[in-house]
């Protein structure tokens, strides 16, 4: 069993390079057909008149070489770990400036993540146990408004009753920058900053794995072994938890680990209206730069993200149902 | 003619005054101190300034982007500066005073003798020499305007003597350098990798103190400060805040106190409710931002001279405005704006184009555009960008006005960067950019959009409008040290523009900040964001 899984681990890894080069290729020649010279946002208004100015940064970032010796020197360098120098941070390597925000958006995701799925699940068990009834009701009116609702509107929702209204919580940011804190109180400070973001990332992925809950539980609580466990006498409380849950969730687990992928786009947004500092927005802001080295190292951070998450959705699936064969 | 620093000035006025009141009655030296320099404003508070963009870097003399700017014009000091008060007369800053030769190409500038670089080492007439020649003609993006600097003399610690081929522009001096570098950082190594400039030394009233990347900025006072008694503030702290709807709630909550340029057009009205906020629409003159809609005059049916004033008499371009910006921008008239000297009314595109669709039909018949099906006489594509609102609602009622003269618009509406590189192919053949900067040389305008050698280059000539006699003026024009002579040039190509209508100029752009009431003079500067806040100050020093 255990030398099984270790070969499926590594056939998945090495699944995932060519994966991860068809991704390199095609997100590199997809941001260069989109029309806007990286030159413009460079340079500004100068470049108009100094067309030597323009030669020399198009040469100090390559730009003047063909695009398809672009590509081949970029792949070349990207295989040896060296993903370039920004067009706008242009003294820092993209890998720096990528990591430097990929704490900050981890922080946000497990956080969303978390909240989602346990949140998520609770509710939609919760909702199962009498359907139609007022809670059933509610968390489906809820679920339905979470899951039409976009996040970033969400988010300006939030600000306006937390933040404005009720004042409950700060606008955005990463922290008070009028009164620094330190020690337990800037743990506190920056907390109450991630509040409302981890909200509004979380709010249609809650809502998706609420319904996603309630419906696998309401089938699973119809078959067969449900009615053998009640007749032999079990509390209810057991029949939901160990029998109906435990297989109600198997769906649950599979939309959990696409719900990483989706999360991390949706940070773009959330980052943005949050005035968070994280990865999302840094693509947001690199988008606007034509940044095509930013850009496309954050898409190989977060293609990696998502591999990784769903190598380990699959290896989960395997551990909680019997039936998959990992092969 | 020698320029004597205003401030002294009025300091000197202000001690006389002092002295005889102190001299005659005790009871008015209260009124002295009350209305007196001391009294102005109180030590101490923190600025939040909400910015939607991060600069890039701090090095003020390698950059012309308007966010490195916000911030390094409060940690570096220029040779003179221009508040919008009084504009366009300059102000000292490191130069104390200065005198120009007669034909304007020779300047003396006599320096400040206090000042420090923040890391305790003395400002000197080399670090002007050092940045205007190694620094500014070979990095700076309008290097241009600074190679044609010939000679730079520095006879004594504190003068500096400058020569060039053509007349001085005063401007250039605080706007395309803000900041002048100190020369013991920056003489080794590649300026532009330097690693002072993401932590830079300069001799303006805020010290760099640290940059928490995607965060924020934080400054705090220079103590060190070549003028007395400046700044105020003990702190000033640069938040990125992306999107503007989020700044308008932080400002309203109080966690920013100023929102630099970007308040949405369309939220001014609700911002002006708010209690305990100011809008602020200073800091335009300089660059004297201007929106017009280009016409590519490649395309066969624009070529013709009477399709574009039918265009002109399609719109109303007063209803634009007033429609599209709430009344906060004024029409424009021609390339520039209406405050400048150089404007002459006699040209002005809107009264020589009032509305008038039934004359406009009568020239688009005679040019052979005639009604089709749907009466529809031609269908032309609309170039415009995304992200502002007021533009969008400009584009909208323009479409609207022109559908009535049977010209039917079909709105092309792309990302900015995206617009910029269809606008240098030429394909459109209406272009509307948000705003561009026409300003503070009144020639600006002709010679980067109408001139012939700029056609085909990113924000230049877009519509491919191609004049002997405007390729020639503006030369002259630029090199014109007279400024009667200079004004003559201007109107004319005022004239050939009203003649020509390569563009039908519409709207005069202004930056709408807004701030929180308790802070003073926190938008001075005739180039928005370009204020080194030493003058700004907290009311009460609450916070």
């Amino acid at each position: 069993m255990e030398r099984s899984y270790s070969a499926f681990v590594l056939r998945r890894i090495m699944a995932a390079i060519p994966l991860l080069l068809a991704i390199i290729s095609v997100n590199f020649f997809l941001i260069r057909l989109a029309p806007g010279d990286p030159i413009t946002m460079i340079i500004g208004e100068a470049s108009q008149y100094d067309a030597a100015l323009v030669a020399d940064v198009r040469a100090r970032f390559g730009l003047d070489l063909p695009l398809y010796q672009q590509y081949f020197s970029y792949l070349w360098r990207a295989l040896q770990g060296d993903l370039g120098i920004s067009f706008y941070f242009d003294q820092q390597p993209v890998l720096d400036v990528v990591l430097s925000r990929l704490p900050q958006t981890a922080l946000l995701l497990v956080l969303g993540f978390t909240v989602a799925v346990v949140a998520g699940v609770f509710l939609g068990a919760r909702a199962a146990r009498r359907p139609y009834s007022a809670t059933d009701n509610v968390a489906s009116i809820v679920g339905l408004l979470g899951y039409s609702i976009p996040s970033f509107w969400l988010g300006m929702l939030l600000i306006l009753v937390f933040s404005l209204k009720l004042d409950w919580l700060p606008v955005g940011g990463l922290m008070d920058v009028r009164t620094p804190s330190t020690g337990l109180a800037m743990i506190v400070d920056r907390a109450r900053h991630l509040v409302l973001p981890v909200l509004a990332l979380s709010g249609f992925h809650l809502a998706l794995i609420t319904r996603l809950t309630r419906g696998s539980m309401l089938e699973v609580l119809q078959l067969d072994y449900i009615t053998t466990a009640r007749s032999k006498g079990l509390h209810e409380r057991d029949v939901y938890r160990r029998h109906a849950l435990r297989n109600a969730l198997l769906p649950v687990v599979t939309a959990a680990g696409y719900t990483v992928g989706f999360l991390l786009a949706g940070s773009v947004l959330v980052e943005t209206v949050f005035a968070y500092p994280g990865m999302g927005r840094l693509l947001y802001q690199a988008l606007i730069a034509r940044d095509f080295p930013l850009m496309l190292g954050i898409l190989i951070v977060v293609s990696i993200t998502v591999i990784v998450a769903n190598l380990v959705t699959d290896l989960v699936y395997g551990r909680i149902d019997p039936r998959i064969r990992l092969r | 003619m020698k320029c004597l620093p205003g401030r002294a000035r009025g300091s000197a006025v202000l001690l006389r005054a002092a002295k005889l009141l102190v001299a005659a009655l005790a009871t008015l030296t209260l009124l002295a101190a009350q209305g007196g320099a001391f009294a102005q404003g109180t030590r101490g508070g923190t600025l939040v300034v909400g910015t939607t963009f991060e600069p890039r870097q701090l090095n003020p003399a390698i950059t012309t982007s308007w966010a490195d700017h916000l911030v390094a014009s409060k940690i570096f000091s220029s040779l003179i500066r221009f508040p919008e008060k009084g504009f366009p007369t300059p102000q000292p800053d490191l130069a104390e005073s200065w005198t120009v030769s007669p034909d304007g190409k020779r300047l003396t500038f006599n320096l400040v003798r206090n000042a420090k670089w923040h890391d305790g080492k003395p400002f000197t007439s080399a670090d002007v020499k050092f940045t205007f020649e190694e620094i500014m003609p070979k990095l700076n993006p309008n290097r241009a305007i600074f190679k044609s600097i010939t000679k730079i003399e520095t006879p004594d610690p504190y003068t500096v003597v400058m020569e060039r081929t053509q007349p001085f522009v005063m401007f250039y001096f605080d706007m395309y350098n803000a900041g002048i570098l100190p020369k013991h950082i920056y003489q080794e190594g590649d300026a532009s990798k330097n690693p002072a400039n993401l932590k830079p030394v300069g001799t303006g009233p805020f010290k760099f103190k640290e940059w928490v990347k995607g965060s924020h900025i934080e400054l705090v006072r220079n103590d060190q400060y070549f003028r007395p008694n400046r700044p105020f503030l003990d702190r000033v702290v640069f938040k990125f805040v992306p999107d503007t709807g989020a700044a308008i709630a932080a400002l309203e909550k109080g966690e920013i106190d100023l929102m630099p340029r970007w308040v949405p057009l369309g939220d001014v009205q609700r911002i002006k409710a708010m209690p305990g906020i100011e809008v602020s629409s200073i800091g335009g003159v300089a660059l004297a931002q201007l929106r017009w809609m280009t016409f590519n005059v490649r395309d066969p049916q624009l070529a013709d001279v009477r399709v574009r004033q039918a265009i002109a008499l399609g719109i109303d371009t007063a209803a634009v405005t007033r429609l599209a910006t709430g009344g906060h921008f004024e029409v424009a008239e021609t390339f520039i704006w209406k405050q400048f000297p150089e404007f002459n009314p006699k040209f002005s595109v809107s009264s020589a184009f009032r509305r008038d669709p039934a004359k406009a039909q009568q020239l688009l018949d005679a040019a052979g555009l005639k009604p089709g099906p749907g009466g529809v006489r031609a269908k032309l594509d609309l170039l415009t960008h995304t992200g502002v609102g007021d533009l969008d609602k400009t584009v909208e009622i323009i479409r609207d006005q022109l559908r009535e003269i049977g010209i039917e618009v079909v709105v092309k509406r792309v990302e900015r960067a995206a617009a910029f590189d269809l606008a240098k192919d030429g394909k459109f053949h209406l272009y509307i950019h948000s705003n561009w900067s026409t300003g503070p040389d009144p020639v600006t305008a002709p010679q980067r959009f109408f001139t012939s050698e700029n056609i085909g280059k990113l924000l230049g000539n877009a519509g491919g409008y191609k004049s002997p006699e405007v390729d020639d003026l503006t030369e002259k024009a630029l090199a014109e040290a007279n400024p009667q002579k200079k004004k003559e040039l201007v109107w004319r190509l005022q004239e050939i523009f009203l003649r020509d209508l390569p563009a039908l100029p519409l709207q005069q752009w202004v930056p709408v900040s807004a701030y929180r009431s308790e802070f003073v003079d926190v938008t001075t500067h005739s180039a928005d964001g370009h204020e080194s806040f030493e003058d700004a100050y907290l009311k009460k020093a609450a916070r």
